[in-house]
């Protein structure tokens, strides 16, 4: 108990330097602005913010990343509410009852409600990451290649598994992402993979341009498709904070909603979007009235919007005790590590405590910030709200290729970033998921590097997965998945378990 | 339309396996930089005929069915290009302020002096956060800015 109060301590300490509050502050105020905008999510946003932190402490810029993270997911949910329009996949089922309350001139109750549920969610996962986080590192310590391997491998499954649409197109994209991933020297040997003497690609192929073009460019390209019609309300937005029955009907979802997301979050793989979903369906199957529900009900609005809060803070756990992305933004996260020399390792906790405490207080103090700053900012996000996406479109693409550039001030980047651009827009087209490709490119390295030191170290056995317990455990729960997903009548419940988020 | 992704993807899968020749496999017990990649080329290659297998009973439907609005990707798709080519030989200014006006006049289509306005304002944001205030070392053109 005494060492964790001194990690707070120690967390605070370095959250509190005025820089790194400073950045918390640019974070959460960047997260919830493209959370509001269209056409830019925190993917895009993050990695174009990559190549600034690249002068930063490590700690600044983790700080600042994980703050557009959380940021976006409330600015998700003021436009879910008041436009009918989910700003993030997240916040999808906030619509269904926070629209309606809108509708019905109760947009101030569940914008107020949406905040303190983030808050009180967000919190939640914070002092559970602080707990939880230390734990699972000290157990993750009997962890060796083939473990990691085992544990790199259900990442890439589960986030198949999970992601919306057909799970062959998800792995497929996985498989281009490991592809991808081996592009440049051979993590053993140095030598020379696919690069055809091009001195750009030796370096390997770059998580930002890869990520500007999927996310930035290729989600320009798609939205010129569609003029989508913004509905938005002219009603003045009164009464913010909810009222004392309010309260009362939001505060057990509210409780729920922080346990369940939090949970969901630690899973590998899309927790986030999983989270929201499994709050609303548990508030609705356990509600007195259940068909208030998509009619206005405050807890339908409460409970998810907690939930997805919570599960940010969960897929932390994952990322900062083992190293592993819990989804595409952690991913870009660990990207983020390894630009300033921290390997994604059970070692972080305790070879760099100053990152881990200090990213995780400062979510504390950026989710204090958020609600502090954004009911009084409401207004202005509604205003912002109605900017044309001609105006937004082509700065987000002069943003994406300048940033592109400035990283090593070479146009082959922004070649790169184009490929992936009309990839990007090609395979959301024909249904393929972004997100394993980056995920996958991400963690290929790391997967390629354990795989050969296991098959050296038990002189190429591939019993070696499942000789050991932890590896064998996750090996299995590997394939139980591939199984499921396998079996059609199975299959048929994960795409009713995840195919409500892609109704978007 | 799954048919022809898989296609593709099999295509890549064989150009992978085909590049992966010149590397060293290694043996199992000491797998070299040609092993990774190729497990992963074999991997593709299955999931791509599964996708086939699977997608041949299916209705297709067609994806571009809006030709204006493929029209206008397209040309979004020609400026980007054309904004690498001519980034180092024009600089960053001229290059930048270029490509937000053909922007705004052809696919946004504004009334040219809002999109002159709008791509100076642009430019200037630009040239502020990332020269000024980022430091970053943008390209100056044949014209010396």
């Amino acid at each position: 108990m005494a060492d964790l109060l001194q990690n707070i301590y120690l967390g605070f300490s370095v959250t509190f330097i005025p820089l790194n509050l400073l950045f918390c502050f640019i974070g959460v105020l960047l997260g919830t602005l493209i959370g509001v905008l269209p056409g830019i999510g925190p993917a895009a946003t993050i990695a174009l913010l990559l190549p600034i932190t690249f002068s930063m402490q490590p700690e600044t810029a983790l700080i600042m990343i994980a703050g557009i993270y959380y940021g976006a997911q409330y600015g998700g949910s003021t436009t879910s509410i008041l436009v009918n329009i989910p700003g993030e996949a997240s916040c999808v089922v906030t619509c269904l009852d926070g629209y309606q309350m809108a509708r019905r001139g109760r947009a101030g109750a569940a914008l107020g409600i949406a905040a303190f549920g983030s808050f009180l969610g967000g919190t939640a996962s914070v002092i559970g990451l602080m707990l939880l986080g230390p734990l699972l590192a000290r157990y993750a310590l009997a962890f060796g290649p083939p473990e990691y391997f085992a544990l790199m491998l259900m990442g890439i499954i589960l986030l198949t598994f999970l992601s919306s649409g057909s799970m062959i197109k998800s792995l497929i994209s996985a498989g281009v992402g490991l592809f991808v991933g081996t592009i440049g020297l051979d993590t053993i040997y140095g030598m020379q993979r696919f690069t055809h003497g091009s001195l750009t690609l030796m370096d390997g192929v770059g998580l930002v341009p890869v990520a500007m073009g999927l996310f930035g460019i290729a989600e320009v390209l798609a939205n010129l498709e569609g003029e989508e019609a913004r509905d938005i309300f002219k009603t003045k937005i009164t009464g913010l904070l909810p009222n004392r029955q309010d309260w009362r009907e939001a505060i057990w979802p509210i409780f729920r909603g922080a346990f369940i997301g939090f949970f969901l979050g630690i899973l590998p793989g899309g927790g986030v979007i999983m989270a929201s979903f499994t709050s609303y369906a548990v508030e609705k199957r356990i509600a007195k009235n259940p068909a208030a529900f998509g009619q206005g009900a405050i807890a339908g609005v409460a409970g998810p919007e907690t939930a997805n809060n919570a599960a940010t803070g969960g897929a932390m756990i994952p990322l900062l005790s083992l190293g592993i992305p819990a989804n595409v933004i952690m991913a870009l996260l660990i990207g983020a590590m390894m630009i300033h020399g921290i390997q994604p390792s059970p070692f972080l906790v305790t070879e760099h405590p100053r990152v881990f405490w200090g990213v995780v207080t400062s979510m504390y103090v950026g989710n204090a910030l958020l609600l502090v700053l954004n009911l009084p900012m409401i207004p202005l996000w509604v205003r912002l709200l109605k900017a044309p996406y001609g105006i937004l479109f082509p700065l987000i693409l002069l943003f994406c290729l300048i940033g592109v550039y400035t990283l090593n001030s070479n146009t082959h980047e922004i070649l790169i970033m184009l490929i992936f651009g009309v990839l990007g827009y090609l395979m959301r087209k024909t249904g393929f998921e972004p997100a394993p490709l980056v995920f996958a490119m991400v963690i290929g390295p790391i997967m390629e590097t354990t795989l050969r030191q296991s098959l050296l170290y038990s002189r190429g056995n591939f019993s070696i997965f499942f000789q050991r317990p932890i590896s064998a455990v996750i090996i299995s729960l590997c394939m139980l998945l591939l199984l499921v997903s396998a079996i059609p009548r199975l299959s048929g419940k994960r795409e009713a378990i995840v195919g409500e988020a892609s109704e978007e | 339309m799954d048919r022809i992704s898989g296609g593709v993807v099999i295509c890549l899968a064989t150009a992978i396996l085909w590049q992966a020749r010149s590397l060293p496999l290694g043996k199992i017990s000491a797998p070299g930089p040609g092993f990774f990649p190729t497990v992963i080329a074999m991997v593709l290659l299955v999931l791509a005929l599964l996708l086939i297998l699977t997608g041949a009973g299916k209705k297709e439907k067609t994806i571009f069915t809006d030709k204006r609005a493929a029209g206008r990707v397209l040309l979004v798709f020609l400026f980007l290009v054309a904004y690498i080519l001519l980034l180092e030989y024009l600089g960053f200014a001229v290059t930048s302020f270029l490509f937000m006006a053909a922007l705004f006049i052809t696919v946004t289509q504004r009334k040219w002096y809002s999109a002159l306005l709008w791509s100076f304002a642009a430019t200037g944001f630009a040239y502020v956060l990332f020269e000024i205030l980022l430091k970053s070392n943008l390209p100056k053109g044949v014209l010396g800015f």
